[in-house]
């Protein structure tokens, strides 16, 4: 079991490498920038903007003497040449005759010598592009000595934003990962005890539901509930007057704002697991080993739990594993929604924003945690049934 | 019933009924079953398509629906009749000196000094002031401006030499007690206040005022406020000088700049003796200071206002500067409210929901879908329902002009017949007779909105202008000018064929995150139709949308908007107007102006640059927004009316202005009534 830890865990570092690598990629091949936004707003200037992606990593600054060595290039039917004269910026020359910068630029905007890309500012500065696998690259070596890069967004380094939300997040998931476990697995046992019973019925319709209503819709209708009823906070992780209460004010606060969020979650993942085991259970009672056991005269319980149960709980671990993944991710709508501060909301902003840093970063954590939630899975499996061999 | 509600009723048009949530509760509890469920599903729905849907086919019959449910309100009949709300000034409160002054919590330290501001205003001191915003925080720092929000927020903490006020449209004195300008308006005098302290209680000094102007001036600090102090030709930036003897700062400037002001209201005023360090020659960290993880107490400001506490993704809490200079007509030192608490709500549906609950305090910015609910409240005596009139954000449809050719490709960045169509006047003037604002306005808006033909709408009181050309809705006139082109539909299929047989198709995008763009968009492709033009309606995600406008140029008809600034000045859109602008969406970043009126439009913007006297400017402004309309490079077409409410009768001295932040721009002097 040792040497399987151990080779599991030698396995995440080209795991990481390689989805970085392709988070990296994929958000490089879209349109577009985190500066998108900014070049779109007639109030600022392509200068300041240039200035802000330089800061960003995303473009590097020339300076006149190695503009003076890209030689002479076409560019718009000219030939644009820079000469380094001494100052901070280079002499512009169009077909051998000076230019101004600032008509100069106009042409050169974008223009590319060789198979690199160059960007030209109002004041004749020019930006050679950062490259995907130079950007990469660099991105990557920082990484390897602990530094994750900046948000581009906040201006600071990513892990300490993702801190600050990461509790919140996992407070929800694993409120609604008990009730989805705590409800769906006895509920699920129970329906195959007496299957086409009305109470497996009434169960099944349920777990359809679950299934088929999209969080959105129920966390939707849950805000609804709140705000008619006035029994529920409308959205939100805890009151105004939090920082005031006494400690188990502040527990009860908390618990007061979890309840929806956490049952809204809970539910639709409660019906899946309630399927697989009542789907097991049954499968479990109908084997041999059962039937030998009740005509040996072990008690119905005894049955129950200690030959069907821990034979039909295998699959439900694995999904256990998968669930431990889906911590971070899995409550994104609900937390829109339901304004509740978690991760979710932050991630998806910053990828639709292209924040990279800030989605590597939670890319590399999502990583993680798949992994060891597979790990301790496949470690749990092993310990509860003594057929599978880790090796 | 007090003077100053009196003036409120007249302002809100409030209206009383005896209908209040709790009778909404019981009908709740008496109705709660299945049926009840069901229907509420059925309401939900209708909602989440109204805010969720991806298919333009759906958005248009989301919209119908609403439409037809939508009784027309007593505001705006869906009818044609002509309401211009130029000129609608919404008055300004006044004093009552027999409000309570009330205690205010946390105290005032020291003395206001004697230059304080003295606001001709009353109220009672105390309260929390609770509302919510879309966005994040960004940062706190406030030498690069990041979103709107930042910025807004930014206004709370920290004060400049100069204030935009929002409810006269005009600049005022803020940390500047007066200045004076030298005969050629190059040499700028401000006079600081004497005995203004920071809200550590250290004294504000000209030295910071310096200090702040080198930071934003510094050369390798990426900041947006620099731009507008930079000479348009060489890029120069005012000199900064002090005088210790006179308490005053001295600006250079290398050219007249009618902006000045502006910009300088932009630039917040840092205190020197806590951020000196981080100002250095080469690799400064300034931007890196005061992130969002900062603890609050080092945000020391001169605003009415200081951090308290800030919990991400949850809430912003301020209170009152005890060192605040301010004051009322009493005497007594401002601000009244003791706290002010923002919420971080990413959900309009969730905002609006707190805000019906009551969490809320104000809501601004109301959205066209919960119009009904509010006008409801309203009805209910729960809430003001404030009408600013129409809104200073415009939708354009534009058509690529390009004339350049893909450097890679070689092939032109417009198809050559599309180019030619696009070119045309005659085919431009009867697209715009043939789009239906009317129908837009009734449909898309549910008749809250406003036609337009120029980038000023006439919200802009300052700068609307009644002289430009207009066209409107007519589908012979539209095709009159379409026959006259010789552009026929020779083949039968509905689709007219230009002089040359080529049959006139094109693509018109939009951003897809924006759901009333959207359903514009179908209903101008459906108008377009009828004079036997095909376009090909296709949202876009708005990064790929700016892309195509500025890099590949690969566009055909665009659909977008524009926002306004605070102050709404025209020279604020100089990135559009100019031909070598970088938003000069149909030909943009011109080397030289491409056509005369081009050249024309460029020499009277650097004409108003130059210009100090603003009517002299407007008469300027009168005349681009006439060529324009003449020539119409982009068409613009409507602008929704604004609307913000408020928990009736919550706040004191309010002044609901058109610019953002409608409510709360002048926070200092609001009060809340218990």
């Amino acid at each position: 079991m040792l040497t399987f830890t151990i080779r599991r865990l030698l396995s995440i570092p080209p795991l990481i490498l390689v989805v970085s690598l392709l988070t990296f990629l994929l958000l490089k091949t879209a349109p577009g920038d985190f500066y998108s936004q900014q070049e779109a707003d007639p109030a600022r200037s392509l200068t300041e903007v240039l200035r802000q992606k330089e800061s960003a990593g995303l473009l590097h600054r020339l300076n006149p003497s190695q503009l003076e060595a890209l030689g002479e290039f076409t560019d718009e039917g000219a030939t644009w040449s820079f000469r380094d004269v001494g100052d901070k910026i280079p002499t512009i020359l169009q077909d051998g005759i000076i230019v101004e910068h600032r008509l100069a630029s106009r042409s050169l905007l974008n223009f590319q010598v060789g198979s690199t890309r160059y960007q030209c500012d109002d004041e004749g500065v020019v930006y050679r592009k950062v490259g995907p696998i130079e950007g990469f690259f660099s991105w990557f070596f920082n990484a390897l000595s602990g530094d994750f890069g900046r948000s581009y967004k906040f201006n600071r380094p990513v892990f300490g934003i993702i801190a600050e939300r990461l509790w919140n997040t996992l407070t929800l998931s694993i409120a609604a990962l008990v009730i989805a476990y705590g409800l769906g697995v006895p509920l699920g046992v129970f329906a195959a005890v007496k299957p086409n019973s009305p109470i497996d019925h009434t169960a099944g319709i349920f777990a359809f539901i679950g299934l088929s209503v999209p969080t959105v819709f129920s966390a939707l209708l849950a805000v609804l509930f709140a705000t008619y009823s006035g029994l529920f906070p409308i959205g939100d992780m805890r009151s105004l007057d939090y920082h005031q209460l006494s400690f188990w004010g502040k527990i009860g606060d908390r618990i007061h704002h979890l309840v929806l969020p956490a049952i809204v979650l809970g539910t639709s993942a409660m019906a899946g697991y309630m399927r697989q085991a009542r789907g097991n259970m049954i499968e479990a009672l109908g084997q041999d080993y059962v039937r030998t056991a009740r005509a040996k005269g072990v008690p119905h319980t005894g049955v129950l739990f200690k030959h069907a149960f821990r034979n039909a709980v295998n699959p439900l671990i694995t999904m256990f594993g998968y669930s431990l993944a889906s911590l971070l991710s899995g409550s994104l709508l609900v937390e829109i929604v339901m304004n509740w501060p978690g991760l979710g909301r932050l991630v998806f902003e910053a990828i639709s924003a292209k924040d990279e840093p800030l989605v590597l970063a939670s890319v590399l954590i999502s990583t993680l945690l798949l992994v060891f939630g597979n790990l301790v899975a496949d470690l749990l499996l092993a310990l509860v049934d003594p057929r599978v061999r880790l090796s | 019933m007090s003077p100053i509600s009196c003036h409120t009723s007249r302002m809100l048009q409030w209206n009383l009924q005896a209908t209040s949530r709790w009778r909404r509760r019981t009908r709740f509890s008496g109705l709660l079953g299945f049926g009840w469920l069901l229907g509420l599903c059925g309401w939900v729905c209708l909602c989440a398509t109204g805010e969720l849907n991806a298919q333009p086919g759906d958005s248009l019959q989301s919209a119908q629906t609403n439409a037809s449910l939508d009784s027309p309100s007593d505001d705006d009949p869906p009818v044609r009749r002509i309401r211009i709300r130029r000129n609608t000034k919404l008055p300004e409160p006044t004093p009552d000196p027999s409000i309570p002054i009330g205690t205010p919590s946390p105290a005032f330290l020291g003395e206001a000094p004697d230059d304080a501001i003295i606001e001709n205003r009353t109220g009672t001191y105390g309260g929390r002031f609770v509302y919510a915003i879309l966005g994040e925080v960004e940062t706190f720092n406030p030498v690069e401006p990041k979103g709107a929000t930042d910025q807004e927020i930014r206004a709370l903490v920290f004060s400049s030499l100069v204030q935009y006020n929002n409810g006269d449209w005009h600049t005022s004195p803020d940390l500047a007690k007066s200045w004076q300008v030298s005969d050629d308006h190059l040499t700028w005098t401000f006079f600081l206040r004497e005995g203004i302290l920071w809200s550590d209680g250290t004294p504000l000094t000209v030295d910071d005022v310096e200090f702040s102007f080198h930071a934003v001036f510094h050369d390798q600090i990426a900041t947006s406020i620099r731009d507008g102090f930079k000479h348009p030709q060489t890029g120069d930036l005012p000199q900064v000088s002090v005088d210790h003897d006179q308490n005053a700062v001295i600006f250079t400037l290398s050219r007249i700049d009618s902006q000045f002001l502006t910009h300088l209201g932009a630039v917040s005023i840092i205190p020197k003796h806590l951020w000196k360090d981080h100002l250095q020659e080469q690799d400064p960290t300034i931007l890196q200071q005061m992130t969002s993880n900062s603890p609050p107490e080092l945000l020391v400001g001169s605003g009415p206002f200081v951090l308290k506490e800030y919990i991400p993704a949850e809430k912003i809490v301020y209170q009152r500067n005890p060192r605040y200079w301010k004051k009322d007509s009493r005497g007594q030192r401002l601000p009244y409210i003791d706290e002010v608490v923002i919420l971080l709500v990413k959900d309009l549906n969730l905002q609006w929901q707190k805000f019906e609950a009551g969490e809320l305090d104000i809501f601004m910015d109301l959205p066209a879908d919960h119009f009904r609910e509010a006008t409801a409240m309203e009805k209910a005596g729960t809430a003001d329902l404030v009408r600013l009139g129409v809104s200073l954000n415009t939708n354009w449809v534009c058509f690529n002009m390009h004339p350049g050719k893909n450097p890679e490709t070689g092939e032109p960045f417009v198809d050559e017949e599309k180019s030619y169509w696009f070119h045309q006047l005659d085919f431009r003037k009867a697209v715009n007779h043939a789009i239906d604002r009317d129908g837009i306005k009734r449909t898309a808006f549910q008749g809250r909105a406003t036609a337009i033909w120029s980038s000023v709408t006439p919200g802009n009181r300052s700068w609307f202008h009644r002289g430009v050309s207009t066209y409107p809705y007519s589908v012979e006139t539209a095709q009159r000018y379409l026959d006259e082109l010789g552009w026929k539909d020779t083949d039968g299929d509905g689709v007219r064929e230009d002089d040359q047989g080529r049959p006139i198709r094109f693509t018109l995008n939009t951003n897809v995150e924006n759901n009333l763009r959207q359903q514009i968009g179908n209903m101008i492709s459906q108008d377009l139709k009828k004079v036997g033009i095909d376009v090909n309606f296709k949202p876009q995600i708005f990064n790929d949308l700016v892309t195509s406008l500025r890099d590949s140029h690969k566009w055909d008809m665009i659909l977008l908007g524009w926002g306004s600034g605070v102050p709404p000045d025209p020279a604020n859109g100089k990135n559009i107007t100019l031909s070598s602008g970088r938003l000069h969406a149909w030909n943009p970043q011109q080397a030289k102006p491409a056509t005369k009126w081009e050249a024309r439009i460029d020499q009277l913007m650097a004409m108003m640059d130059e210009e100090l006297d603003d009517s002299v400017r407007k008469g300027y402004f009168d005349e681009v927004q006439e060529l324009m309309g003449q020539n119409i490079p982009i068409l613009y077409l409507i602008a929704a009316n604004s609307y913000c409410t408020i928990k009736k009768g919550r706040l004191g001295n309010l002044w609901p202005s058109l610019l953002r932040p409608q409510l709360t721009w002048n926070l200092e002097t609001l009060w809340i009534r218990q």
